[in-house]
């Protein structure tokens, strides 16, 4: 590929700023001009074209972002040439001189694939890189081989890369060392796989740990049984350790009834009854103190007393006289009374004595004896009389009834 | 009518690995994926009332020896056996290696099956027949499959075997036999293990791999569960396959070709992001982002690549529930760098005679000798596996080769931008 012209229309310094490189004979065209004329920013400009505006560009002092172009004509190796814009934007960036976009691809021809990088390092060389060889040259002191493929290839600090490149090196990783990163990972993988053999559990460990669990198991059921049985015998021994008190308490009374022999059982109610017993021969006891006490006046009395002793030999006589006084007390009432009634008689007796007898007195009428024995006699005469009377009556009226007739 | 559940390669505790870690990644979500997932097998198993349980061997990795996970699987089976429901297990190659397996006792729900000849055992209740046979050892090479006893007449006939067929990428030859060996049997249904990808090898017979439920690393990806399968008068009506996995990998390609710029770039990795989300129904994420083609990005992913793994992680961040496993850059430039550079120039020069580098291990280590101390200092886990740091593998020297070349050729051209 040929540069025919390149024109820097509107970018960095320059309006309209033409560069032709037309020839008929291959050659080496060399742009020169004094410090600030320009001579990076055609470089730039160059690079722009042929690879597009950056996103960012420090070309725009004079002219817009969207102002600015640069142009120009590339010859091919066909001889083929085309003449195109280039202007600031994300797409559709190429255009034709009239303005009208160009396929993108439209370059690539000419470009034989090399990219923006590649033509930096190999062809965008500027002042500063090659001040830079220079001195990376000086500095490497009879690396030729490195320096002339520094200086060939366009780089300025091959040494800074391949130092850089080491330092990149020992930060992965280093022999000895521990802080690196490949080092550190490598430690740590080593420290999981550790913690890994730590925490897993072996087929033999469990069994070990399963037989263990096993056989203090069976232990523990021996203990157990053990605990049982002695606890049982704790309980026995308490019960035993409560009862001692009443045991021995239970000995001295036993040996006490020994001692006492055998014994007379008491009814259940002899309290009662000592009792009541007691408060009798209380009361006994009493009245015989009373008792005596009157004997005793009654034994000063008897003493006192003299007997009438002609008196008492005519008991018979008394006692008989006694029991006659009462008949006697009686008919002494009685005697008033009937000497009364003796009286009323003697008049009564007296009245009907005169009636029959009137020549006879009282005294007389003993005389009269006699005809008292003949009372039935007489009433007998009474009573015979009465009924021939009634029958002389009778035979009166049957005569005056016949008589009429 | 009865059902039951075929899983296998559980590799219960087995790591999630290769998840790179950083700040905002969601690393209580990952804690215990794997027995989340078991779970999820357990409560599948109980909510669908299922009858009997297959688990088609590898229920540990081998080389992982924490008891706990042992106990763990035994209580989960007691929690079956509570339920009724019965279990069968041949052990897989892992089991086989296990010592968790060899001292474990489990519940009396639980059939294992014999590791030195076929057996069967018969479900009355159901006319179901089941044979199988475990591994004794590691690597068991023979066809143990074709000393399998031939279908018992009037059951419904299941083949419990881990295997890997005729062969599988990425899968240790095990137990090596034909589909014809299997389906000479005359079984009804062919309950595989081995291989982590769900895959109906054939229909009729069934012949499946349910894959693991829990897929562990970047090659697991997608969705990862158990296949339950309802049998309706002898013939099976319905087979689902149902996802148990508490953590979704996924591998998120994404094509910078048509990018123009890196806010194009941004835009394509959180949509194709959001895509692998939707996809996961609520999961936690781990995504591998790998960006590729030819792109004028190129140089700036290589150039500012810390920064970009940020970018991408914040972005994840803010998706939410989702861990950046990787981002691999593998996008290319437009043009060569040796079409780039032309031929006549001090970078030229440096491409080929970085091209003319031997890079065989001990020529290396004549370039580059503080290589040894380091090798020596990396655990066996980097420099042997899936993915061996600095192996001699051709890919890789020359995967090496083109690094060194980026890196060098975006270095020397960095030096406008320090300045």
């Amino acid at each position: 590929m040929k540069i025919a012209d390149l024109e820097l229309k509107a970018f960095g310094p320059f309006t309209d700023k033409s560069l032709v490189f037309h020839s008929d004979d291959p050659g080496l065209h060399i742009i020169f001009g004094p410090n600030e004329a320009g001579k990076s920013s055609s470089l730039r400009g160059l690079k722009a074209l042929l690879y597009g505006f950056p996103e960012r560009t420090s070309d725009n002092f004079l002219h817009p972002n969207d102002q600015l172009r640069v142009g120009g004509t590339l010859q091919g190796h066909d001889g083929h040439e085309l003449s195109f814009l280039r202007r600031k934007k994300r797409k559709a960036d190429i255009l034709d001189p009239q303005g009208n976009p160009l396929d993108q691809g439209i370059l690539a021809p000419f470009l034989h694939n090399i990219d923006a990088a590649v033509f930096d390092t190999l062809y965008g060389i500027n002042h500063d890189t090659l001040v830079q060889g220079g001195e990376d040259i000086l500095a490497q002191k009879g690396e030729v081989g490195q320096a002339l493929f520094a200086a060939g290839s366009g780089l300025s600090s091959l040494r800074t890369i391949l130092a850089s490149l080491d330092a990149e090196s020992d930060s992965l990783f280093k022999p000895r060392g521990s802080k690196q990163f490949i080092n550190t990972a490598l430690a740590e993988y080593k420290r999981l796989q550790k913690q890994i053999r730590e925490t897993s559990l072996s087929g033999r460990q469990w069994q070990e740990h399963h037989n263990a669990l096993q056989k203090t198991e069976e232990e523990r059921t021996e203990i157990e049984k053990d605990r049982q049985l002695k606890e049982s015998r704790i309980r026995h021994l308490k019960r035993l350790q409560q009862a001692l008190p009443l045991l021995s308490l239970l000995k001295k009374h036993q040996q006490q009834l020994l001692s006492m022999g055998s014994p007379i059982v008491l009814p259940d109610d002899f309290s009662r009854r000592r009792q009541s017993f007691e408060q009798e021969q209380h009361s006994t006891l009493r009245q015989r103190s009373e008792a005596s006490t009157r004997q005793k006046n009654l034994k000063e009395k008897h003493l006192k007393i003299s007997l009438n002793h002609t008196l008492l030999d005519q008991e018979e006589s008394i006692e008989e006289l006694y029991q006659r006084l009462g008949g006697h007390r009686k008919a002494m009432n009685d005697r008033p009374k009937l000497d009364g009634m003796r009286i009323v008689n003697r008049t009564e007796a007296a009245d009907l004595l005169r009636q029959i007898r009137p020549d006879l007195s009282l005294d007389d009428v003993e005389t009269m004896r006699s005809a008292v024995s003949k009372k039935t006699m007489i009433q007998n005469l009474a009573r015979r009389y009465d009924a021939i009377l009634q029958k002389s009556r009778q035979a009166e009226n049957n005569t005056r009834q016949l008589t009429m007739i | 009518m009865f059902r039951f559940l075929h899983a296998a390669d559980i590799h219960l505790d087995s790591p999630l690995v290769g998840l790179e870690s950083y700040e905002d990644a969601p690393v209580d979500e990952i804690r215990g994926a794997s027995r989340r997932a078991f779970d999820n097998l357990i409560e599948l198993a109980i909510d669908e009332e299922v009858d009997f349980l297959l688990l088609a061997g590898d229920l540990y990795d081998g080389d992982w020896k924490d008891y706990n996970t042992g106990l763990f699987f035994v209580d989960r089976m007691a929690r079956l056996k509570r339920i009724g429901i019965q279990v069968f297990i041949v052990a897989g190659n892992h089991d086989a290696a296990s010592r968790i397996t060899r001292s474990l006792r489990l519940p009396d729900n639980v059939t294992s099956f014999s590791t030195l000849k076929p057996e069967t055992f018969i479900l009355e209740n159901h006319g179901v027949a089941i044979h199988g046979q475990g591994y004794h050892s590691r690597s068991v090479t023979d066809d143990i499959a074709s000393s399998y006893p031939l279908y018992t007449p009037h059951y419904f006939n299941i083949g419990l075997l881990h295997t890997a067929l005729t062969g599988k990428k990425g899968h240790e030859p095990y137990a090596p036999c034909s589909l014809e060996t299997l389906t000479s049997k005359g079984y009804d249904y062919w309950a595989l293990g081995h291989i982590h990808k769900r895959e109906e090898v054939l229909r009729d017979p069934f012949v499946v791999f349910p894959g693991n439920i829990q897929g562990r690393h970047i090659r697991e990806t997608g969705a990862k569960g158990a296949t339950l399968v309802t049998v309706e008068g002898g013939d099976i009506t319905a087979i689902d396959h149902r996802p148990l996995d508490v953590l979704r990998w996924a591998h998120c390609p994404v094509d910078l070709g048509g990018c123009e710029n890196s806010d194009d770039m941004y835009e394509l990795v959180r949509h194709s992001l959001e895509k692998e989300q939707n996809l996961a129904e609520n999961r936690t994420l781990a995504v591998r982002i790998e960006l590729s083609g030819s792109s004028t990005l190129h140089a700036e992913l290589l150039a500012q690549n810390t920064y970009w793994v940020q970018e991408f992680r914040a972005l994840a961040a803010s998706l939410g529930d989702m861990w950046l496993e990787k981002i691999v850059f593998k996008t290319r430039r437009i043009t060569s760098l040796e079409e780039m550079t032309g031929e006549e120039n001090p970078l030229a020069g440096l491409l080929q005679s970085i091209d003319g580098l031997d890079l065989a291990p001990e020529m290396l280590l004549d370039l580059v000798p503080e290589i040894a101390p380091f090798k020596a200092k990396l655990p066996p886990e980097i420099l042997g596996g899936e993915d061996p740091f600095l192996s001699d593998d051709p890919q890789n020297l020359k995967r090496l080769r083109d690094d060194v070349k980026e890196l060098l050729v975006t270095i020397l051209s960095r030096r406008e931008g320090q300045e």
